[in-house]
């Protein structure tokens, strides 16, 4: 018989005060580990079960409440009825229903607003901040139908409705003659040399004011096809001279030519003056009537 | 990294002593945490009060747990006492093989047969110790694939006395820990310090402890002989007060601070206070008492072992001389006492160098330091292969090999 086979009986009580005190400990570090076990594992589950009543509570919070309150802040014409009458679908809409981003790129697609922001503040607000674009002509449109429409174009060329502006501001707006517009998927394209032409009438808002407030009509016969082309002009048509051609490109220098010559016509009261073409390198080919 | 807290316990007639081994990866041992505690209720080596012995045991296991901060998971438990007992059997067979060619099978068959020795009922072994292989007489090292007739395995068995043993595995048990495994003292001993090159060429380990006197002789790497002599310092201490008429307590202090293991020239006429302190009832006793006394007491326990070993104990057979450890190894002169009347070169032990601590360099350690060794050394070992494999654990089986194959 080997000393192995030798009965160990560990689960006897123990045989000393210190034994004792010995398993004791054991069985309270035992006791301690598990208890902590047991803090985690229900701290855990009372973790989850909480969340989940959070998410609960706020899930069945967020329902169905409609948008009471609209913020619109614009730099514009636009206004709040303007956003009610064009999108009625959001005095229906719920902050978790209405598609924010949806709504931004249909503002942004009237053409008349440049930037939207587009924000819900909860629980029940819809906030809408507008940067619009600022007209600087006016077409005139024939419809398929016949109908003739007035569109409004800003000086990046894009071409949009319009809508708020006071009659009498449209009215003094030039008008753009000779004009092609395009359209694409129901829109229409920008216009092609607008760029040019802003630079223009830009520079004669600071150069020869009081003849830009004049100009009737700018004639894009010449300039839409290729701006650079050695033949393109803009024409404009006025009340005080009735036709201006300029060349595209150094209207400053161009402007004050213009400005000599209508003083200079002014000084001799030579009259009315048909026609000023500045479009010939530092000369002006002046028509009187 | 895995680690494993070992426990060394060597519960002697004088004092109990635990040392706390962390092994890590079953590669690395740190010795973190010890304690000693004055042993009560164990005389010669085996307990004649269990709850006494519980005490002391448990109080030097808790504190040396507390010093360590661990919690001990097994206990590796020296065991020593007049009751052990050893024995050489060998075991033989015939190779089997048609062309005599020995198989690892002939081995197993010569090792069961070596083992097969049923002891009396109330006899249990402690360790089966391998000598060594012969075949056809010759004595080999490793014996499968040579080729012969008889292969012959030679153990060395060692057995104690079940009661006395299952008394020592309670008092482990009375404080909730297992015995891992169990190691004759004198194994224990030997493994710290005497030297591999020592053991090859034969050494004699002498552990001279209080109550008894444990020895284990090597030769050729491997354990041959082991034997416990039921006499150690007690029994100095016990001549003195009988032969001087004193107190046990006087006489255990003469015996530390005047006891010689001879008597010398210089002390033929000399006396010591038995105190010191010059107080009624302190008196003179002569140093020659005190030599011819405990000089009569040493030379007996040589005599003892010269007997018990007999033509072992020779020059010839311990070319490595014999090792001297243990508390009463400390006894001035006793090597010389020894070298006298055995004949062999004697030298005092000493732990290995590599024991950093230097409380620890003190032989009475070598016992828990040879269980801490042997706890590492059975983690190393791969399981054995036995065919009667231990009920227990599983890697008890590795304890058994390493040591004793």
């Amino acid at each position: 018989m080997n000393w192995r086979e030798l009965n160990q009986n560990r689960r006897k009580r123990p045989t000393t005060a210190v034994a004792r005190k010995r398993k004791w400990k054991a069985v309270g570090q035992m006791a301690a580990l598990l208890a902590v076990v047991i803090l985690l594992v229900t701290g855990s589950i009372a973790g989850i079960i909480y969340s989940q009543q959070l998410i609960d509570k706020v899930q069945s919070k967020s329902t169905p409440t409609p948008l009471r309150n609209i913020s619109f802040v614009t730099d514009g014409m636009l206004n709040r009825d303007w956003l009610v009458t064009s999108f009625p679908h959001v005095l229906e809409a719920t902050p978790l229903s209405l598609d924010i981003a949806g709504l931004k790129r249909d503002l942004e697609a009237t053409g008349q607003i440049r930037q939207a922001q587009v924000a819900i503040i909860l629980p029940d607000t819809l906030q809408i901040t507008l940067q619009e674009r600022q007209p600087v002509l006016r077409a005139r449109v024939r419809e398929r139908d016949g109908s003739i429409t007035t569109l409004l174009i800003a000086n990046d060329g894009t071409v949009f409705t319009g809508h708020g502006y006071p009659a009498a501001m449209l009215q003094r707006l030039p008008v753009a003659a000779d004009l092609r517009l395009r359209r694409h998927e129901g829109r229409f394209l920008p216009v092609a040399g607008m760029e040019v032409v802003t630079r223009l009438i830009d520079s004669a808002k600071i150069h020869v004011p009081h003849l830009a407030a004049d100009w009737q009509t700018i004639h894009f016969g010449r300039l839409q096809q290729d701006t650079q082309a050695p033949d393109a002009l803009i024409t404009i048509g006025g009340r005080q001279v009735q036709q201006i051609v300029f060349a595209p490109g150094n209207f400053e220098d161009q402007l004050l030519r213009l400005r000599e010559v209508v003083n200079h016509a002014a000084q001799e009261n030579r009259g009315p003056m048909r026609r000023i073409d500045l479009s010939f390198r530092e000369k002006a080919v002046v028509q009187f009537n | 990294m895995s680690s494993k807290i070992i426990g060394a316990v060597d519960i002697g007639t004088s004092k109990v002593v635990v040392l706390i081994g962390e092994i890590l990866d079953g590669s690395s041992l740190n010795i973190i945490g010890m304690a000693e505690s004055t042993s009560y209720g164990m005389r010669k080596g085996e307990v004649v009060d269990l709850r006494a012995v519980s005490d002391c045991t448990h109080a030097a296991i808790i504190e040396a747990e507390k010093r360590a901060g661990a919690q001990i998971e097994g206990i590796y438990l020296s065991q020593s006492g007049g009751h052990l007992q050893g024995f050489n059997n060998v075991g033989v067979v015939t190779v089997s093989d048609p062309l005599n060619r020995v198989s690892e099978d002939d081995v197993r068959r010569a090792e069961q047969n070596a083992k097969s020795k049923v002891l009396a009922n109330d006899r249990v072994y402690i360790h089966h110790v391998r000598s060594g292989f012969a075949l056809d007489g010759r004595p080999i090292e490793q014996p499968v694939q040579m080729v012969g007739d008889k292969l012959e395995v030679t153990y060395w068995h060692i057995h104690g006395d079940k009661s006395k043993i299952s008394d020592q595995i309670h008092v482990i048990n009375g404080i909730g820990l297992d015995v891992d495994d169990m190691i004759v003292s004198s194994i224990a001993v030997g493994s710290m310090v005497a030297t591999e090159p020592e053991k090859h060429s034969g050494v004699l380990v002498v552990d001279i402890g209080c109550g008894t006197t444990d020895y284990a002789l090597f030769r050729g790497g491997r354990i041959l002989r082991t034997g416990v002599i039921p006499v150690g310092g007690d029994h100095l201490s016990n001549d003195l007060s009988i032969g001087l008429r004193l107190s046990q307590k006087n006489a255990e202090r003469i015996k530390l601070r005047d006891g010689k293991a001879m008597l010398e020239k210089d002390d033929k006429h000399a006396n010591v206070m038995m105190v010191g302190d010059m107080m009624i009832g302190d008196r003179i006793i002569p140093k020659a008492s005190i030599g011819r006394i405990l000089q009569a007491r040493v030379e007996e326990i040589f005599t003892i072992l010269k007997n018990k070993l007999g033509s072992a104990l020779s020059p010839q057979n311990l070319p490595a001389g014999i090792i001297l450890t243990g508390g009463t190894s400390k006894l001035p002169l006793i090597d010389e006492v020894a070298r006298n009347l055995l004949g062999v070169e004697v030298r005092c032990g000493r732990n290995p160098d590599w024991i950093s601590t230097g409380e620890l360099r003190d032989p009475i350690y070598s016992t828990s330091l040879g269980l801490l060794y042997y706890g590492l050394t059975a983690q190393r070992t791969p399981v054995s292969k036995s065919h009667n494999p231990p009920k227990r654990k599983s890697r008890l089986l590795g304890s058994l090999t390493g040591f004793f194959k």
